[in-house]
């Protein structure tokens, strides 16, 4: 047999070696290179920044943070702020969709013209452009706050945002109590209906205990809130919505929500016809044939579809920067005018991302492993 | 029991349906779509009258803000009266023509291009001559037109500028992406997909925050890249990311066979890749690719987040004139409209190129 020659057989794996040598060799040089010219600019290297005095204010933030805190800390409070509107507006998008794709399938003419029209106006301008939209309606068509709109005692509704009345530290308590108790007497009373037995009464009167229990308990002054007042050039006190905060839950809501409403819509129509047909015949109802055998095969196939919109839907968050909406790249940025630190701050942003990516990926493949079978 | 599946439908035993029971079988058929048009018809009644009057009778097509104040409506006036600002930024005035005929430039060559059936690579050829000739026009300084610099551009020029000239640079470093992440080569093929996996996965603002802040600190000293160029580049940076998986999803769609059988023809792996994987490749993800332009188009709204003057940026800026303050709406209804113009057109573009392949395959 002919024995190979060396480079045939070594060939390729010398050429990978090289090239890694060579690569390896640039990363240095370029390492060295921008640690040279940084220095020689006076900007400093290394994340020691970020136990540094940040010395600016975010408008608002889910932790506490004040311009005394660290720069680590800033980010921090901007990466809490990403959370708090990634989850409120992927509910949000999530119904939105929802909504829009039933529009689509329910054979009603106009409805369904309606949904398209929706996709394809919102689906084809940018969406910086309806994030300003949503801003001026928040703020420039609002009333200023001494002429407030209050459609209920106590919610005050202004170009400053949404003002409620706050709930103290017992309330919060009380109200986590009340959504673990009816979380868990929505999961007890599926589980009998599952089994065959009737549940649906578990639910409604715990429901209806635990509105009774916070209506004594506030009555009975146990609970309490804190009111907002209208003044003349603002509203003081309770707990505020900010213009900022709704712009971006409502902009990516509603961006979002069109993709969602496509992937459904796709979905569902790729399940063939024939399955409701074949569903029909073995005497289920048209409502029950959606949702025992074209339901739990569309969502399977929507899921991935679902999830990278969802991700798209955060990763656009980050268009706080825009309106002022103080998330992470936009706290980060604030930092980055102010150190000059732009290489290691991208590198954060970068870092959170992908982790992000990589988790809310992962816990998909979980879900979808679910519906295997 | 043979035959006890029996036809769902029964006999049409109605000849003719009036008016009514038609209206009725489509808006009142069942519970849903009962839901859904009392739901439209609520809607309608408390939402209607109100957008009637802002759109039309209380708008104001010509006149001062002053007019569109007393009247209350739509304030369409503003718009002719910030046009130039809002489709040009900065631009000096007298030069106006200048990015104007670009502009016509582009019109023309997208009506050609959707009207004839040329080959693709003719229609490319054109645009990228389009945009050096925008370029050069726009920034003159030869034949006795006065220099102006980028820094003074804006508004759809821009956005026309950086699409064209984004999405020609980014195609190309997509394929070498797509190419180099199926390579069999590890050294090549590990950095292709972690540059894919980690663009794919970050906003578009942090790539263009990216290019944008940092290739400054990295130029040798006197050295500089203007911000437009920085912006656009990271743009092209994030899109090529996007087309490499476009690509290779279509490249795994394509058949072992076409590579074996070009290997077995004696192609080597360039004349390969160029004359038998390449063009199917593209062929079937027109699609994606298209999407993807939509996608940059939206993309260089971005630009003014970096303080750049695109079509978002310039218009944004009208709203800065103290007479003309609160118009928004209009403002923002008006260059949407551009935008979906643009995308829309992409889209039936992408449409028109399918149908005419798929006439051309059963043929």
């Amino acid at each position: 047999m002919h024995r190979p020659t060396f480079r045939q057989a070594h060939g390729q794996r010398i050429f990978q070696f090289i090239l890694l040598l060579g690569m390896a060799a640039c990363v240095y040089f370029v390492a060295q290179y921008v640690k040279q010219r940084l220095d020689s600019q006076g900007i400093a290297t290394g994340f020691g920044f970020l136990w540094d005095r940040a010395g600016y204010n975010l408008g608002e933030s889910l932790i506490p943070y004040d311009g005394d805190d660290s720069y680590g800390r800033a980010l921090l409070a901007g990466f809490s702020n990403t959370l708090k509107v990634a989850v409120a507006a992927i509910f949000f998008s999530l119904f939105l969709g929802f909504v829009a794709a039933v529009a689509m399938l329910s054979g009603h003419r106009t409805a369904e013209r309606i949904a398209k029209l929706y996709v394809r106006v919102v689906r084809n301008t940018p969406v910086l452009l309806q994030l300003f939209f949503w801003f001026g309606i928040f703020t420039v068509s609002m009333p200023a706050p001494r002429e407030t709109y209050s459609p209920l005692p106590h919610l005050y509704i202004s170009n400053r945002g949404i003002n409620f009345p706050a709930p103290d530290g017992t309330a919060w308590a009380v109200i986590a109590i009340v959504v673990a108790v009816l979380l868990a007497a929505f999961w007890l009373s599926n589980q009998r209906r599952q089994a065959g037995k009737s549940g649906s009464w578990i639910f409604l009167l715990s429901t209806l205990g635990c509105a009774s229990l916070m209506i004594l308990l506030t009555r009975a002054g146990v609970i309490a809130f804190e009111y907002p007042a209208a003044g003349r050039f603002s509203i003081n006190g309770g707990a505020t919505i900010s213009p900022e905060f709704l712009t971006i839950l409502i902009g990516l809501s509603v961006y979002t929500g069109t993709y969602i409403a496509e992937v459904l819509r796709g979905a569902v129509e790729s399940i063939s016809t024939g399955q409701m047909e074949a569903a029909q015949a073995l005497g289920l109802s048209q409502g029950q044939g959606l949702r025992l055998v074209v339901l739990p095969q569309a969502t399977r196939v929507a899921m991935p579809a679902v999830v990278s919109e969802l991700l798209n839907l955060v990763k656009n968050s980050s268009l706080g920067v825009a309106v002022g909406y103080p998330e992470l790249v936009s706290a980060g940025n604030t930092a980055m005018n102010q150190t000059g630190q732009a290489i290691e701050l991208i590198a954060i942003y970068m870092l959170f991302y992908v982790t992000l990516n990589y988790v809310i990926t992962k816990l998909s493949h979980v879900l979808e492993a679910r519906y295997e079978w | 029991m043979s035959g006890s599946v029996t036809a769902s439908a029964p006999p049409s035993t109605a000849p003719r349906e009036g008016f009514f029971q038609r209206l009725r079988s489509a808006y009142f058929g069942n519970t849903l779509s009962t839901i859904i048009t009392l739901t439209l018809l609520l809607i309608l009644v408390s939402a209607g009258p109100a957008v009637v009057r802002w759109l039309i009778t209380d708008a104001t097509l010509v006149g001062t803000a002053e007019d569109c104040r007393t009247n209350g409506g739509a304030c369409w006036a503003f718009i002719g009266a910030k046009w130039n600002l809002i489709l040009f930024g900065a631009y000096p005035v007298d030069e106006l023509w200048r990015p104007a005929l670009f502009m016509a430039l582009v019109v023309a060559i997208a009506i050609y291009g959707f009207f004839t059936r040329r080959t693709l690579g003719r229609v490319l050829i054109s645009w990228i001559t389009a945009f050096f000739i925008g370029i050069l026009l726009m920034r003159g300084g030869f034949l006795g037109l006065t220099l102006v610099d980028n820094d003074r551009w804006g508004g759809l020029p821009i956005t026309l500028v950086v699409t064209i000239g984004g999405l020609a640079g980014a195609f190309p470093l997509g394929v070498l992406l797509m190419l180099g992440s199926v390579s069999k080569n590890t050294a090549i093929n590990v950095p292709c997909k972690i540059f894919v996996e980690i663009v794919r996965g970050i906003p578009a603002i942090t790539l263009v925050f990216m290019t944008f802040a940092i290739i400054p600190l990295l130029m040798p000293q006197g050295m500089m890249i203007d911000k437009l160029t920085r912006a656009a580049f990271g743009l092209t940076l994030l899109t090529s990311a996007y087309f490499a998986e476009a690509l290779r999803g279509a490249l795994q769609a394509l058949p072992k066979g076409q590579t074996e059988a070009s290997e077995a023809l004696g192609f080597g792996y360039w004349k390969r890749q160029r004359l038998i994987i390449l063009p199917q490749v593209i062929a079937n993800s027109m699609q994606p690719i298209v999407n993807i332009a939509i996608a940059f188009v939206k993309a260089t709204s971005l630009l003014i987040i970096i303080g750049l003057f695109d079509l978002l940026g310039a218009a944004r800026s009208s709203l800065f004139d103290g007479n003309w303050q609160g118009f928004y709406r209009e403002l923002y209804l008006f260059i949407g409209l551009i935008y979906l113009v643009i995308c829309l057109f992409l889209d039936a573009y992408v449409g028109r190129i399918e149908r005419e392949r798929s006439a051309r395959i059963q043929r």
